[in-house]
Parts: C-alpha cells; sequence; structure tokens
C-alpha cells in the first residue's frame, strides 16, 4: 500500500467539522475515522489535530462536551453548532470549486 | 477558569495518549514500548499544549505581561541604549506633533468666519515690476473700486500698528486697527455686546467709537455688560466703547481695539 499521504493546507478544518456532523466525537475517534473514511490514504498529524479543535471551538464552530465512552472513561466530545454546521457548508463549497477547478487543468488535453 | 482549562487539556491529550497506546499493545507491543511509541506520535507535548492555549484570550494576556517583564529587564540591563530611544522617539513624536500643530491650524481647522473661501485680499500691482505684491492701496482708489465694481457684496480697508490704549489709569500697546464701514460685514460678525459703528461714527470729526476684542474686555472689564459706553484713551484721546467683538475675531493680528476710519 502507498504511503499515507499528509492533508493538503487548510483542509484538517473541513475534515473535522465534516466528521464530527454525523454525530459528537473525541479527538482521538475524529482522528481514526478521518484515516478510516478515507481508506488509509490520509494520514492526521495527530499533533495538528488539538489546536485545530480548540480554534473551531474558539470559533463557535465546535462545542465540546464531557462524556462517558462506551469503556467508561471520561472524555471531550466535539459536536457541531448551527454557526459550524453553515462553515462546513461554504468550505465544502470552496473545496469542490477548487478540485473542479484543478481537474480542469489535469484533464486537458 | 484557567485551572479547569489546563486540567481539561491535561485530561484530554491523556486520552489520546491511552488511546494511541492501547492501540500499540494491540498491535503486540510491550506496554512500555507502546507507551513510548504513542508519546512519539503525539510529538512534544509542551508544544501541543501552548498551541491549544494560544486560541484561548488569557494566553494573549499572559503573553503580553511576559513579553512586558522581558522588554523592563532588557532594557534595565542596558540604560544607554534605552535612554538613546527614549529620546529619539520623544524628538520623533515631538516633532511630529508641532507639524502637526502647525498643519492644524493654518490648514485644517476652518476660520472663524461664514464663508471663509468667498472672503478675498485685494491689493495693487505695479505693472513694471509685476512679482511685487501686497503694494498698498490709496484711498482715492479704493472708493473708486467700492464704487464702481459690482464683483463684491461688501469692500473693506484696514490699517494695523501697535497703540497705545489707556483704560483706567493703566497705558499699554495694544494691536489697533482703523476699519472702514463694511469691515465687519465682509466678515459676517456681529458684537456679542453693543453695536457696530454706526454712521454717525464714521463721519469725519466725530468724537471717535472703538469696538475691542473678546480677550481685552475679559481682561480689561472683567466681562462687565456695562462696557459698552465707557471710555479708552487711544493716543491720550478718549473714545467711547461701541461694541464687543465675540471670542476668537481679531482681525488682523489680534487686534483689540478697533477704530473706525471713514
Amino acid at each position: 500500500m502507498a504511503k499515507p499521504i499528509d492533508l493538503v493546507q487548510g483542509t484538517l478544518d473541513l475534515l473535522i467539522l465534516k466528521t464530527v456532523s454525523l454525530e459528537p466525537k473525541h479527538g482521538w475517534a475524529i482522528a481514526k475515522r478521518i484515516q478510516q473514511v478515507s481508506g488509509d490514504t490520509l494520514l492526521v498529524q495527530q499533533g495538528s489535530l488539538y489546536p485545530a479543535l480548540h480554534r473551531l471551538e474558539q470559533q463557535g464552530w465546535l462545542k465540546a462536551e464531557w462524556r462517558d465512552t462506551e469503556l467508561g472513561r471520561r472524555a471531550k466530545f466535539y459536536s457541531l453548532t448551527r454557526t459550524g454546521r453553515r462553515q462546513l457548508e461554504t468550505e465544502v463549497a470552496q473545496w469542490e470549486r477548487l478540485s473542479r477547478g484543478i481537474n480542469l487543468i489535469l484533464n486537458e488535453v | 477558569m484557567r485551572k479547569r482549562f489546563e486540567d481539561q487539556l491535561g485530561d484530554e491529550l491523556r486520552f489520546h495518549l491511552d488511546a494511541l497506546a492501547a492501540e500499540n499493545i494491540a498491535k503486540g507491543m510491550s506496554p512500555d514500548e507502546a507507551r513510548a511509541a504513542a508519546l512519539r506520535t503525539l510529538g512534544n507535548i509542551e508544544k501541543l499544549k501552548d498551541d491549544c492555549r494560544d486560541t484561548r484570550r488569557f494566553n494573549f494576556i499572559d503573553n503580553l505581561l511576559r513579553d512586558l517583564r522581558y522588554a523592563g529587564r532588557a532594557m534595565r540591563r542596558s540604560p544607554g541604549f534605552t535612554a538613546l530611544a527614549v529620546l529619539i522617539m520623544a524628538l520623533g513624536i515631538g516633532a511630529n506633533t508641532a507639524v502637526f500643530s502647525v498643519v492644524n491650524a493654518a490648514l485644517l481647522k476652518p476660520l472663524a468666519y461664514r464663508d471663509p473661501d468667498r472672503i478675498v485680499d485685494l491689493s495693487e500691482r505695479q505693472v513694471s515690476s509685476p512679482t511685487d505684491l501686497g503694494e498698498q492701496v490709496s484711498i482715492a482708489n479704493f472708493l473708486d473700486w467700492h464704487d464702481q465694481s459690482s464683483s463684491f457684496e461688501g469692500m473693506a480697508f484696514y490699517g494695523s500698528r501697535e497703540i497705545p490704549v489707556m483704560s483706567g489709569a493703566t497705558a499699554e500697546y495694544h494691536r489697533g486697527t482703523h476699519v472702514s464701514a463694511e469691515f465687519f460685514r465682509v466678515f459676517s460678525v456681529e458684537p456679542i455686546v453693543g453695536r457696530t459703528f454706526t454712521d454717525e461714527d464714521l463721519k469725519p470729526g466725530s468724537e471717535g467709537a472703538a469696538m475691542i476684542s473678546f480677550t481685552y474686555w475679559q481682561s480689561h472689564f472683567g466681562g462687565d455688560l456695562n462696557a459698552p459706553g465707557k471710555t479708552i484713551r487711544v493716543y491720550g484721546r478718549p473714545v467711547r466703547i461701541a461694541g464687543v467683538m465675540p471670542a476668537g475675531f481679531g482681525f488682523p493680528d489680534k487686534t483689540d481695539v478697533w477704530a473706525p476710519r471713514g
């Protein structure tokens, strides 16, 4: 299997918002989830994950809550706020425009 | 609030480390190995914590205080450099303030007259040397301009010098200005107390009348509302005060006493 790719600059926020949009998750689960869903192609630098989570929380896009995990340990669960959901939509739209533009160039004959 | 944040940050990262270690054990590492590998994966924990703190405002305040302390210590260590830096900044600020004061007074602050852009200065010039500005105008020419020109709403002349003025027993030099009939109408200023010159005052040989400035009124009459009608002496000659001009009006050259010149 190919070596996992480091994240493109600026896409970590988008992936975090998308990952917690379905249900609240703690940091570890977010990292694992991104790795799994991407078929192990994307590797989240675990060091950069937490500052990003705190920043998004501070910006009001995520809210945090301490809850018990299935294994009975307390962990900090992040979930999407309403403004976070709107931010996710704009970031998805931006990403789609960007990748469409890149594809147009790559597919040029 | 700070303490709670620190505790929670520690708990949050410990949870992640434990999960990483557990995963490593599941892959077949010994507990010690697993722990060390987990720490390696996460990188520099203190740096990581600091990045998280940076997203909060209280960290900004902490950093600011620390920077101020560093600055204070550095300045104490090299007083010569500090003095030089302070001196340079003081000079810079001082020069800026001085330049701004001039610009503010000369360019930014509007003149204290109504429609100042419609007041112009008229002067004569020699045709033989057209670069010489500000020649004095003869009274005869002024009267011709005044009577025959239709471009101006009003036209006035003035002549100004230091004159001896006596009020009570004290005699002082003050800026005195002779003005023609329409002078105050040109600037659209009205006296705050009393009246301006009447036609009587303007006739040659009249007893004479004077307008005084707000500052002169305050310093010599204590703002007395009955000042109009009282007498001051100019060159020893008694002159009745007709009125007081508003504060801020002192054209030309901070005039204190205006007298009519028909």
